[in-house]
């Protein structure tokens, strides 16, 4: 044995190939290890980020369309409750709060754009809601469509979900979407990118602003009639299925104040029947 | 003759030396490669599709406004995952209503939901089967 070691043929071979195979291996391990730098996550994890913020995008979607169903509602009662009116927009008597409709013989019922009133509080519902989600939601970001029982609320800006790619380690399956606005620097967010998703929403809803125009129909012939008939005489004239009629004579005003029940209107969330309330200034 | 036999022989164990370190290496570097736990991920996948269903039982009812609503949660759960199944339902971190034992593998889901009075309520909802 002492004599092979002593070999030199052999000992050049040996140590030949012991050096070329420490330089493959170094240059074997550093491509590697440069490869695997480029791959910080596990396989998957990227692929599980992207699934997770559909998760959080359905969440987001549910809440919307839960607020735009209230909203809805919460939007129709009060505009009724206002006389269709928005807020400040027609003078109010000073003894119950109630609109006039009816004031210096003008028929200030003529001026209500109840489509417009009824976005506007509509508006002002939804973002009541969304300022109480925890993170944030655009508002005033909604154009309106009113049709056929039917609300249809179109986003204008989107949401932007940041895709999160730490998910399986962390276990955080059904984290709470983190959003940004659209108008932040994007590149500030972190994680995999930005998926944006459009807050619209679509609510069937049992309400009817055209039970309104007929309303205002029927204050035309009620004017009329009250030139020359007392207040009950023509209430009871213009009686109909769709409106309950209740008023209350203040003669020393000059004034009748009206509240009137939407016979087929009610709100499946209270149970109650939407009413409009206004003051008519006797003519 | 034993001059040759006895270089080979020693470059045979030199080459066997090196290459087993050449293989330990490689499955040390292939194991970093490898996915930490693919049972986690499959587990991560079906939870995140599973989950992704919970939440449409709750677009049909109003669980926050009445306690006769579980009921109605709890016959829409049977109808989808069939009779065996548990569940338990929390909201703000309180028990509101739940079924059976949590003991099987569950798939949870939570999400913020808001009621007609404009409360906003954090809900849980665990189901097993």
């Amino acid at each position: 044995m002492n004599k092979l070691i002593k070999n030199k043929k052999a000992m050049d071979y040996s140590a030949f190939l012991v050096i070329v195979v420490l330089i493959v291996i170094g240059y074997l391990f550093f491509q590697l290890h440069a490869k695997l730098d480029v791959f910080e996550m596990s396989i998957g994890e990227q692929e599980a980020a992207l699934m997770d913020v559909y998760k959080k995008e359905d969440k987001l979607l549910f809440y919307v369309d839960k607020s735009a169903e209230y909203s809805v509602y919460h939007a129709f009662d009060y505009l009724a409750r206002n006389g269709g009116a928005k807020k400040n927009q027609l003078p109010v008597f000073s003894e119950n709060g109630f609109v006039y409709w009816y004031k210096d013989n003008n028929k200030l019922y003529r001026d209500i754009d109840l489509y417009d009133s009824f976005r506007h509080y509509l508006n002002m519902y939804l973002n009541t809601y969304f300022s109480k989600y925890p993170k944030f939601i655009p508002k005033d970001n909604y154009e309106f469509v009113v049709r056929d029982n039917k609300v249809i609320g179109v986003a204008v800006k989107p949401v932007l979900l940041n895709i999160f790619p730490n998910m399986i380690s962390n276990k955080n399956y059904f984290s709470v979407a983190s959003m940004v606005s659209k108008d932040l620097d994007l590149n500030m967010l972190t994680g995999l990118g930005v998926y944006a998703v459009r807050p619209s929403f679509s609510v069937d809803a049992e309400i009817d602003l055209d039970d309104f125009a007929l309303l205002f129909d029927k204050m035309d012939v009620l004017l009329d009639c009250l030139k020359s008939n007392t207040v009950g005489t023509c209430v009871n004239s213009i009686r109909s299925d769709e409106f309950i009629w209740r008023f209350i004579e203040y003669p020393d005003k000059g004034v009748v104040a009206f509240n009137v029940v939407f016979n087929n209107l009610v709100n499946p969330h209270t149970g109650e029947k939407s009413f409009v309330r206004f003051v008519l200034e006797l003519p | 003759m034993n001059k040759k036999a006895g270089m080979w022989a020693l470059n045979f164990l030199v080459s066997v030396g090196l290459i087993a370190i050449i293989l330990f290496g490689f499955f040390m570097l292939m194991s970093s490669l490898r996915p930490s736990d693919v049972s986690e991920v499959k587990t991560t996948v079906t939870g995140i599709n599973k989950g992704s269903s919970l939440i449409t039982f709750f677009r049909m009812s109003d669980v926050l406004d009445s306690p006769v609503e579980c009921n109605e949660l709890s016959d829409s759960l049977i109808d989808f995952y069939g009779k065996d199944v548990d569940y338990i339902l929390k909201i703000n971190g309180a028990h509101k209503c739940s079924k059976g034992d949590q003991d099987k593998n569950s798939v949870t889901i939570d999400f913020i939901m808001p009621d007609y009075r404009g409360n906003v309520y954090n809900i849980t909802l665990e189901v097993s089967s």
